[in-house]
């Protein structure tokens, strides 16, 4: 169980404070699929970081499976309990050797030698990268290298993992890789999975969607429940997933057709049975 | 022309010099600096070459992937040739212009140089391009632990080399595209005197340097996310083991030693 309660956050920059958070709330339970929207600088990273102590609250708490992320003490408990990876692969792979990548966080635990060869090829299994775990980081394709970066988190053996923008920098197949992977990861391995995007097709296939605006939180809810709101979402400065906005849009010409579809074969399936009430009326 | 360089490159194949214990290939390197810098007649620059050869043949990298490396050192090669060509002053002179005297000996004198330089770098850049970075820092450090005792930091010395040689071939993409983005906006690196050349570097360090306190922020970060925290504690993926080819290699190494000690005496009873 992750839980912010009453977090209040603000960076100093040249003096000056810029507030992000003000008496936030947010629980997240264990094995839950959960995105995060917002608009650029609505503090979505603000908030990831906080999840494993790279930044502490201001005032309020937040608890990450029992730990304080306020206790120094326990800081690498808390680490290796919520893992993160960020947009940029590059910036975060640190070995020049695949594995010897995945083995980072094992190394800096102290793992054993025997354990931690095998932690590390059970994690690249995982991803599906155990065939490239002598290849240099540098010649992979950008979705191969974020698997990479999934996998020396996997490695450390996670209860949650913080995902920010992985898919940002990466080809639309690059991107469908991360999604699968992080999917299974989630359904498989019951790991919690909080990820942060601008792709409204991605946050679709989360268990419950947080929409952020200027550090608040204004949405929280199940996909379906949110982004059938077309216009409160748009308000917000996002997107909505194309199948959603072309039921939408036909329903607002005035057409007979169910809103609330996702993904694409649900909005066939609307059309549909719109024509099938059109022909049986 | 960037990714040219080869020098902090890991070429990953398997090979008897793949195989040994990076402390045996420091040491090595560190031997075979020695030997070259000792060298003096032609033989015992042959003796280097062969060497150079052999070890080049037995550590399975493609030669042109080692020469390659050899390429940016084009100009230092030909201003060090034309130095030792020009500034020596003894021996036989072979033709004379202006102000300047070519003589027998300046020949000689650069002919060596250059090849001791291209010997240098390609038997150092095999270090690096036969070890991974991080079994290189494993070498390094255990090499150094002694010394941390008297408070030299030898983690934090290995570490700061095996992420300088993880970002050289990122950096060297990111300097690509930013010519590319700079050329393609009418900037002009190639004609000039030498102080519009500098200038007009300018616009590709900037972004370049910007970049990589981004990129050393960010990967600072992710590090920490690892529960990076120094050298105290951590264990190794790879397993730092003296086999039986360091041991030969040694050897080797000695025997190297021995024979160009040997040549020297050589060449010293030939001219008493
Ligand atoms: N290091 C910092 N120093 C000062 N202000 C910062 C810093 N990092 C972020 N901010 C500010 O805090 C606010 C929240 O930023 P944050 O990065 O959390 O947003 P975000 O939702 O992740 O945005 P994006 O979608 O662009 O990634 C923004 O107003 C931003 O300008
Ligand atoms: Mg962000």
């Amino acid at each position: 169980m992750i839980k912010a309660e009453n977090l209040s956050f603000s960076y100093e920059s040249e003096g000056a404070e810029v507030k992000v958070f003000e008496n936030l709330n947010i629980e997240i339970k264990d094995g839950e699929f959960v995105a995060v929207l917002g608009h650029n600088g609505s503090g979505k990273s603000t908030f990831a970081k906080h999840l494993n102590a790279i930044l502490v609250p201001k005032s309020g708490k937040v608890t990450v499976y029992g730990i304080d992320t306020a206790d120094e003490s326990r800081i690498f408990e808390l680490r290796k309990n919520v893992g993160m990876v960020f947009q940029n692969p590059d910036n975060q792979i640190v070995a020049t050797v695949v594995e010897e990548d995945v083995a980072f966080g094992l190394e800096n635990l102290g793992v054993p030698r025997d354990e931690m060869r095998q932690r590390v090829d059970e994690a690249l299994n995982t991803v599906r990268m155990y065939g490239y775990r002598k290849h240099a980081p540098h010649l992979l394709s950008g979705g191969q290298k974020q698997r990479v970066a999934i996998a020396g988190i996997l490695a450390m053996e996670p209860r949650c993992i913080v995902l920010d923008e992985p898919t940002a920098m990466l080809d639309p197949i690059g991107r469908d890789e991360v999604m699968e992977t992080i999917r299974r990861l989630n359904r498989e391995k019951g790991i919690t999975i909080v990820l942060i995007t601008h792709y409204m097709d991605e946050a679709v296939k989360a268990d419950r969607c947080i929409v952020m605006d200027r550090g608040r939180i204004v949405m929280d809810d199940s996909p379906q429940n949110i982004f059938p709101r077309v216009e409160e979402v748009r308000a917000l400065g996002l997107d909505v997933p194309q199948a959603t906005e072309l039921v939408w849009e036909l329903k607002r010409r005035g057409l007979n057709v169910e809103t609330g579809a996702l993904r694409s074969a649900q909005a066939v399936e609307a059309i549909l049975k719109m024509y099938e009430n059109e022909r049986t009326k | 022309m960037l990714r040219d360089i080869t020098l902090g490159q890991y070429y990953n194949t398997s090979s008897p010099l793949h195989d040994m214990d990076p402390r045996t290939k420091i040491l090595g390197v560190i031997f075979y600096m020695v030997v070259l810098f000792m060298a003096s007649s032609v033989w015992e620059y042959a003796l280097a070459a062969l060497f150079t050869a052999f070890v080049i043949k037995l550590s399975r990298v493609p030669i042109s992937f080692i020469t390659r490396g050899l390429k940016p050192l084009v100009m230092i090669m030909g201003f060090t040739l034309a130095l030792n060509l020009l500034m020596t002053s003894t021996g036989n002179e072979l033709f004379h212009w202006w102000i300047f005297r070519v003589t027998d000996d300046g020949v000689a004198l650069a002919v060596k140089m250059a090849v001791r330089l291209v010997l240098l770098v390609m038997g150092t850049s095999l270090l690096t391009l036969t070890t991974s970075p991080i079994a290189l820092t494993g070498g390094i450090e255990r090499l150094l632990s002694p010394l941390s005792r008297i408070g030299v930091p030898s983690h934090e010395i290995a570490m700061m080399m095996s992420i300088a040689l993880r970002f050289i071939p990122t950096i060297m993409e990111e300097t690509d595209k930013i010519i590319k983005a700079q050329t393609s906006r009418g900037a002009d690196f190639e004609s000039g005197n030498l102080i519009q050349r500098v200038k007009a570097m300018i616009p590709i360090l900037v972004p370049l340097f910007a970049g990589a306190f981004r990129r050393a922020d960010e990967l600072a970060v992710a590090m920490e996310c690892r529960c990076y925290n120094g050298g105290a504690g951590r264990t190794s993926l790879r397993e730092l083991r003296f086999r039986r080819i360091d041991a030969m290699a040694l050897i080797v190494g000695v025997v190297l030693l021995a024979a160009m000690i040997g040549l020297k005496i050589l060449a010293a009873g030939g001219i008493a």
